[in-house]
């Protein structure tokens, strides 16, 4: 039988505190409190609001990880606060703890932003099934559970935001669709029953928008509290992309296909050859750092390129596995 | 099924309604007493917790309605802190919380006068169905003072053959 | 001490862009008694972008580099994260998808060779901290770096995934508070320096397709690090390095702000601090000055 042993301890918190209708500028205040091993991220921002101070406000629904509503940061990792027990979170950063909402620069009040750009997002990428379908149907559309696989979570969403607003890119780039928009594209691209065809997947090629600008930091990935991985289901974006013969050729596909080409012809990565494969004429730009670097020893010229030992094998391994075609 | 949400006649909202809602919220914003609606809250779920859950009897009820009269006297002594437009959860609980008093008022009222168990309304003290007596839906009209009046509306059979539960 | 021994994946970088890298991974390891085994016959792991055009390609010829470390019978150590990454990636799919696996072999019988599953992958970074011990590198620090304030930057693949990265090493990190980097900083005298970017991208995988977005992560984190107070930044991945340390102008001009800093790989601080001479650590090959030695 396992025994629960209920305890508390002291925790410091630093709390994010803004009003976009009368504060000028943000502050913190702190807050300490002894917190059970019972309680929960939530249960802090509600004790908070009913023991502390009634104007502190944050958005929560249901409590049970299901509404998305909740989702904040502690101490710089997104979290969503009725799932995130404060035990755990103590085990990973101690007893001082910082609460803020997701994204700083969309504060409206205290926890709550203004998720505007992650449902313009949501909504660009056609978040429904595409399908004609008889108004007056006689028998259900048939997915086999080996069909139903093929989403791989991506129906799990909650639209908490947590992945959007831990992604690096959308903070630079307003056009960057971002993991959720992403996971939620794949989704319905993965549904047997979408007949969108080329009109969702098209947007995903798109630069400065689609799959390609993402740089691989897998942030959404750590923070998605559904283990949706959104960043694995860019993976798959990109490879229906070249499947469907719409990945036109860029920098970026060019860039992925290249090290392919550099594999078979010496095992190893060819780095001057892959980024003059990518870029083509405008190479000119790199060529600056391209003499400092040469310069200074950090490149090897085409007839000193290192081939791998055993090079044949590679070779025939890309002739015979390599089913992509571009 | 559909057919019948269609039959239900639904009151037209006036502008009476509008001033009423408004006055609520005014209320809550600018009253100047020292309850706080955490604190009432606290309270009444403990109170109904205790003296109105599936099973009660006449004299917990009465308890509770003692309460929630109480509560109610005192709600008009609220205030709350967040004064501010803009995102006021604090206004929407408390508006929230005025509205569970109303509720509780017509739960508990409605449970001292059924005197029989039924579903999850279980009297320790009249243990059994009373069809002949209860069966029929209770309607409850609160007037301007807070007070609630009964009354009591047939009920449709037809659908299910009635007979005692013995599961 | 017993010699320890690992099976060495170079990756590509070390063999071109970034040879201190190389330098200064076998003066450390000779210094503190390594011996690596060069996987000469090694491909490339596809740096994150080949699986985005061909995954099953991707996924036999990490394969086939990690069944050469199986055949040496060794822990195959990595000395670039993204390497790490997909190896083990590659790693973590095989050994929980026997279909996978079967399909994988099969291709690697053509070349004669089987992927097993019985080879550990594990950074660089991660062997040394777990099998020689912090306690112990610290002893054996001759030049402690005690006058440097070190800003550490840990790059996104070694510490995320999180779950497929703390499968690999004992010491387990929070992605969101690591500490193993902070740690050997601290272990070779140094002064650890705390800033908001060292857990975060340095943009290096859009390089080509998105160079603004590449330039502003390499500023930010550069500019964390200065305003850190640091004296110089340090990383145990080389397309890290490459970033921080070749693309310095772009990312000045991205953020509208000088910057500039000594960047060391991690191998090349711990050099400096076991007493490794400046020339083995290939400090010649920097971009960046690194003019404190
Ligand atoms: S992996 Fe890509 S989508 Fe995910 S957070 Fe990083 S940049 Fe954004
Ligand atoms: S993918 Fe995960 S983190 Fe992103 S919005 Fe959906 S549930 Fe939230
Ligand atoms: S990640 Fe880079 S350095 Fe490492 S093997 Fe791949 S291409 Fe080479
Ligand atoms: S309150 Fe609904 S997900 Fe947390």
């Amino acid at each position: 039988m396992s025994t629960h042993n209920i305890n508390t301890q002291k925790v410091n918190f630093k709390v994010f505190r803004f009003n976009a209708d009368v504060d000028y500028l943000p502050y913190y205040e702190d807050y300490t409190m002894e917190v059970t091993s019972e309680e929960v991220v939530l249960d802090i921002l509600n004790r908070i609001k009913w023991d502390l101070d009634g104007s502190f406000s944050y958005r929560r629904s249901c409590r049970h990880g299901i509404c998305g509503a909740c989702a904040i940061k502690l101490n710089g990792r997104a979290t969503l606060a009725c799932k995130e027990n404060m035990n755990d979170m103590i085990k990973l950063f101690g007893n001082d703890i910082t609460l803020e909402p997701l994204s700083i620069k969309r504060a409206v009040k205290d926890m709550i932003i203004d998720k505007a750009d992650f449902w313009q997002k949501h909504d660009a990428v056609k978040p429904y099934l595409i399908s004609d379908i008889d108004e007056y149907p006689e028998h259900e559309h048939l997915v086999s559970p080996k069909q139903a696989e093929e989403l791989d979570d991506a129906d799990l969403c909650i639209q908490c935001g947590a992945c959007h607003y831990a992604c690096p890119v959308v903070e630079i780039n307003d056009e960057f669709f971002g993991p959720a928009a992403f996971a939620k594209a794949y989704r319905f691209e993965a549904d047997v029953r979408d007949e969108a065809g080329t009109e969702r997947l098209t947007e995903m090629h798109k630069e400065a928008q689609g799959v390609w600008d993402c740089v691989k930091c897998f942030e959404c990935a750590e923070a998605c509290p559904k283990d949706i991985n959104p960043i694995g289901k860019i993976t798959k974006l990109h490879l229906m992309l070249f499947d469907k013969g719409l990945a036109t050729s860029t920098v970026a596909s060019r860039h992925a296909v290249g090290f392919k080409n550099s594999i078979a012809k010496h095992g190893m990565l060819d780095e001057g050859t892959l980024v003059l494969y990518s870029e083509g004429p405008s190479i000119i730009k790199h060529i600056p750092v391209a003499l400092q670097m040469f310069r200074k020893g950090k490149i090897v010229l085409p007839w000193n390129m290192p081939k791998s030992d055993n090079l044949d094998e590679i070779q025939k391994l890309v002739k015979s596995s390599s089913t992509a075609k571009f | 099924m559909v057919s019948e949400i269609d039959n239900i006649e639904l009151r037209v909202a006036t502008k009476e309604d509008a001033k009423n809602a408004q006055a609520e919220i005014d209320f809550i914003l600018n009253n100047n007493g020292d309850e706080t609606v955490t604190g009432l809250r606290d309270e009444l779920q403990q109170c109904m917790t205790d003296n109105a859950g599936a099973f009660r009897t006449g004299e917990s009820l009465e308890i509770a309605i003692a309460k929630v009269k109480e509560l109610h006297k005192r709600f008009k002594n609220i205030r709350i802190k967040d004064k501010s437009k803009l995102f006021n959860t604090e206004l929407q609980e408390a508006i929230e919380f005025g509205h569970m008093l109303d509720y509780s008022a017509f739960i508990v009222e409605s449970a001292i006068a059924r005197k029989e168990s039924r579903g999850a309304h279980y009297r320790e003290d009249f243990e059994s169905r009373d069809d002949e007596n209860f069966l029929k839906h209770t309607m409850a009209y609160m007037d301007d003072k807070g007070d609630i009046r009964l009354d009591y509306m047939a009920v449709k059979l037809g659908k299910h053959e009635l007979k005692p539960r013995t599961y | 001490m017993k010699k320890l021994k690992y099976a060495l994946f170079t990756g590509c970088t070390a063999k071109q862009s970034t040879p201190e890298q190389m330098m200064s991974t076998l003066a450390v390891a000779k210094k503190l008694n390594i011996e690596l085994i060069e996987l000469t016959e090694a491909s490339c792991c596809g740096a994150s972008h080949l699986q985005d055009y061909d995954d099953f390609l991707s996924l036999v010829l990490n394969a086939r580099n990690i069944a050469y470390a199986e055949k040496h019978e060794l822990t195959m150590v990595t000395i670039c994260n993204t390497c790490q990454l997909n190896t083990a990636m590659t790693k973590h799919r095989l050994d929980n998808n026997a279909e996978l696996k079967a399909k994988v072999n099969e291709k690697l019988a053509e070349v004669g060779l089987e992927y097993k599953g019985t080879s550990n992958v594990i950074h660089f970074l991660y062997a040394i901290i777990d099998d020689i011990g912090l306690d112990k590198i610290k002893e054996m620090v001759v030049t402690p770096l005690s006058q440097f304030n070190i800003a550490p930057f840990y790059g996104c693949h070694n510490i995320r995934p999180s779950e497929l990265q703390n499968e690999s090493h004992k010491s387990k990190e929070n992605p969101y508070n690591p500490t193993s980097l902070d740690d050997l900083i601290i272990a070779c005298g140094g002064m650890n320096v705390d800033y908001t970017e060292k857990n975060k991208c340095c943009g290096f995988h859009v390089e080509l397709q998105a160079p603004k977005t590449a330039s502003i992560l390499t500023g930010n984190a550069i500019a964390g690090a200065m305003d850190g107070n640091a004296d110089m930044m340090v990383t145990p991945c080389p397309l890290c390095h490459l970033k921080l340390d070749t693309q310095t102008k772009h990312a000045s001009e991205a953020i509208g702000r000088e910057v500039e800093l000594p960047i060391l790989h991690m191998q090349q601080m711990l050099g400096l601090a076991l007493g490794c001479p400046a020339d083995e650590l290939g400090l010649k090959h920097h971009l960046s000055k690194v003019n404190f030695v």
